[in-house]
């Protein structure tokens, strides 16, 4: 169970989270949602550890365990998964090099090249990606739903306990968010993996059908909901709540 | 036979005599002595004010060269030895302990294939007893005396080095590796090297090695001279790893005839201060020129490079890339010029010089020079200087990776351009290096 109480976040002295509460189940799904400058990247990116996002009040725990003072890259190892809005390039990276060495790192082994290109072709095939995309360079040149298809990617190698995914529904046409759904639905099937799904359009309820949607406003969780709720958004916006 | 220390006439007639040569080697080497006594320091590029050109040997004879004692060499060379994992036997030899590195047994097999190709592949001053007909046309022609005043003092005590000639329409398939060269010495300080590629052949060259290179004199001025003939194609890849008190100043050159294909690859760490500037002379139609450069420059070092591209023919073509990493103190500085002369029509060039900053306190510079002198000539200059990204680096995080190994990806990413051109071993052994560098 992911728990987070109370949670003030600032960046650039300037507090963005203002008091967030926010539990989520084991193996649920849920959706988080509200309008722009609500601060729900900042809820991602504090959870990812982001040096550049500061906690100043409450707590983040994951079965117990407080997250808070925690590198990066300990988030990660310990299962916890935070797609981004906007990747960056890194030109020269070789993607398969790259996943092979997070593969290993995550999940301590030491698969060589050949055995994890058959892994990575499974996950291809999954995600309707091209063969030739394993021999390019990290995100570099990639259109936004190629870039949202290798999160997603990464995601599926890193098997992680919690997955954050921040507007993956955003810049995807309709069939690869319905293949983008279903990898995340696998997952979560196999490894009993909690998500929550950001996003701006209601559209995506339907097709994710969560445990419970979320309301944030200036950086406050303001309602919780299911249908109900949606169907609030959808038809009235944000500017009720 | 004593090491000279004085640079008079007489030392350069002893060297002369000593290695036997031809009158008319002595005359240039001569000559050569003239201009460098006239040439001042180069007004360009970091400064060379605590290089004491009184202090230097300039020629060791083989058999009483001083060696090295394995307590001078510094830690830091000894460490990069270990990390690479060198037999004792090469170290010494790298370090300058043992004067040669007796490779006859493990590469007399090779020598012999190549000799029966018609390859010429020896050490230059027997290259030159044995075929002087072909240094008379080339030896020279292309460095001179009168380029800058390293290549004169270079012209006058040159000793060591490398001499390859490739016959017609011969293709070296594996790449010539002047480090293994049998019975070669290939650190001397004023090496030469002199590189025939004769019509329609094809080789690849390396020089140097990832291991560090140890000189007690701190100076090396090097001189490498190309010739590649109609649609030959040369590789020349330097791989240097000077230690960290040496000033290392060479002088490249290369002409390429029409279709012809000249590509420099260097990759450089290490050195006080290095300048370089490979050139190509693009002489006959359709001829192509490269430069891929990579280097990473620490605390303490200034490194200036970059490249010389002369289009002189109708259709030639030109690409360089450089790849500056500057960590720590370091600077690092591109200087490259294109110019394309009257009557190079429709020649292109490309180039594109990119550093990545790894710190605060290092710095880069450019400093491009663009002369067309014909207008159907297409010219294309990129250059950027960007930092290590947090963006980037937080990303890499996320997935797992640590910091070190986030900025190591980052690196090797940015080099990898030029890094693929090297064979797969030094590219390997040379990130090795670097992340070791960069810690």
């Amino acid at each position: 169970m992911l728990k987070i109480q109370n949670l003030k976040t600032e960046k650039e002295n300037k507090q963005i989270l203002k008091g967030l509460d926010l539990t989520l189940e084991k193996g649920k799904t849920y959706v988080l949602m509200g309008p722009n400058g609500s601060g729900k990247s900042t809820l991602a990116k504090t959870l990812s550890g982001d040096p550049s996002y500061k906690v100043s009040e409450g707590s983040i725990s994951w079965e117990e365990e407080s997250l808070l003072e925690k590198k990066p890259e300990e988030l990660a190892l310990q299962g916890i998964f935070i797609s981004y809005q906007h990747p960056p390039e890194i030109p020269g990276l070789n993607i398969s090099q790259y996943l092979r060495q997070i593969y290993n790192k995550k999940h301590d082994t030491n698969l060589n090249p050949a055995e994890f290109a058959n892994l990575l072709e499974e996950k291809f095939t999954a995600l309707n990606l091209p063969k030739e995309f394993k021999n390019r360079y990290l995100n570099e040149g990639f259109s936004g739903g190629e870039k949202k298809k290798m999160e997603i990617l990464q995601m599926l190698l890193l098997k992680p306990k919690i997955a954050i995914l921040d507007e993956i529904d955003s810049g995807v046409d309709v069939d690869a968010l319905k293949v983008i759904i279903e990898a995340v639905k696998n997952l979560q099937n196999n490894e009993n993996t909690t998500i929550l799904y950001i996003t701006h359009y209601p559209s995506l309820l339907e097709q994710v059908e969560p445990e419970k949607i979320f309301l944030m406003k200036e950086g406050k969780i303001v309602k919780e909901g299911r249908e109900d709720l949606a169907r609030q958004i959808r038809e009235e916006g944000y500017a009720e709540f | 036979m004593p090491n000279f220390k004085t640079l008079d006439k007489n030392t350069v007639r002893k060297l002369s005599k000593r290695k036997q040569e031809p009158l008319w080697m002595l005359d240039l080497r001569l000559e050569a002595l003239e201009v460098y006594k006239k040439t001042p320091l180069p007004s360009f590029g970091p400064s060379l004010k605590n290089l004491n050109l009184e202090d230097i040997t300039f020629y060791k004879s083989p058999e009483t060269a001083k060696k090295n004692s394995w307590e001078d060499i510094p830690a830091d060379v000894k460490a990069d030895f270990d990390k690479l994992g060198i037999p004792q036997a090469e170290k010494d030899f790298l370090a300058g302990v043992e004067a040669q590195m007796n490779s006859e047994a493990i590469y007399g097999s090779l020598k012999e294939k190549l000799k029966k190709q018609g390859i010429i592949f020896t050490n230059i001053e027997e290259g030159l007893q044995k075929h002087p007909e072909i240094f008379q046309k080339y030896f020279g022609k292309l460095v001179k005396p009168t380029d800058n005043k390293f290549s004169a003092l270079n012209g006058a005590v040159w000793s060591g080095g490398s001499f390859l000639y490739v016959p017609e329409n011969v293709t070296v398939t594996l790449p010539l590796q002047a480090y293994f060269k049998i019975g070669a010495l290939n650190l001397g300080q004023f090496e030469r090297t002199l590189i025939i590629a004769e019509k329609g052949s094809k080789v690849h060259y390396v020089e140097g090695c990832t291991a560090p290179s140890y000189l007690k004199n701190m100076l090396h001025a090097g001189v490498v001279e190309v010739f590649v003939a109609e649609d030959a194609q040369v590789k020349y890849t330097t791989i240097q790893n000077w230690s960290k008190n040496v000033y290392n100043l060479v002088t490249k050159k290369s002409s390429v005839e029409a279709r012809g294909k000249m590509s420099w690859v260097d990759a450089n760490l290490g050195s006080k201060v290095t300048m370089k500037y490979p050139a190509c002379y693009l002489r006959g139609s359709g001829a192509h020129g490269e430069m891929l450069s990579v280097a990473y420059t620490g605390s303490g070092q200034v490194i200036s490079a970059g490249a010389r591209m002369v289009h002189e023919a109708p259709m030639t073509t030109s690409k360089v890339v450089s790849k500056s990493l500057a960590g720590s103190k370091g600077v690092s500085n591109y200087r490259g010029e294109v110019l394309v002369k009257e009557g190079a029509k429709n020649s292109r060039a490309f180039v594109e010089c990119d550093s990545l900053l790894l710190t605060k306190t290092a710095k880069s510079n450019s400093y491009p020079k663009l002369v067309i002198k014909e207008a159907s000539a297409q010219v294309e200059h990129e250059a950027s200087a960007s930092k290590l990204e947090e963006e980037k680096l937080q990303y890499l995080r996320s997935r797992g990776l640590s910091f070190l190994e986030a900025k190591d990806l980052i690196v090797q990413g940015f080099i990898e351009p030029v890094l693929e051109q090297l064979p797969l071993e030094y590219a390997l052994e040379f990130n090795q290096l670097l992340q070791g560098d960069l810690l």
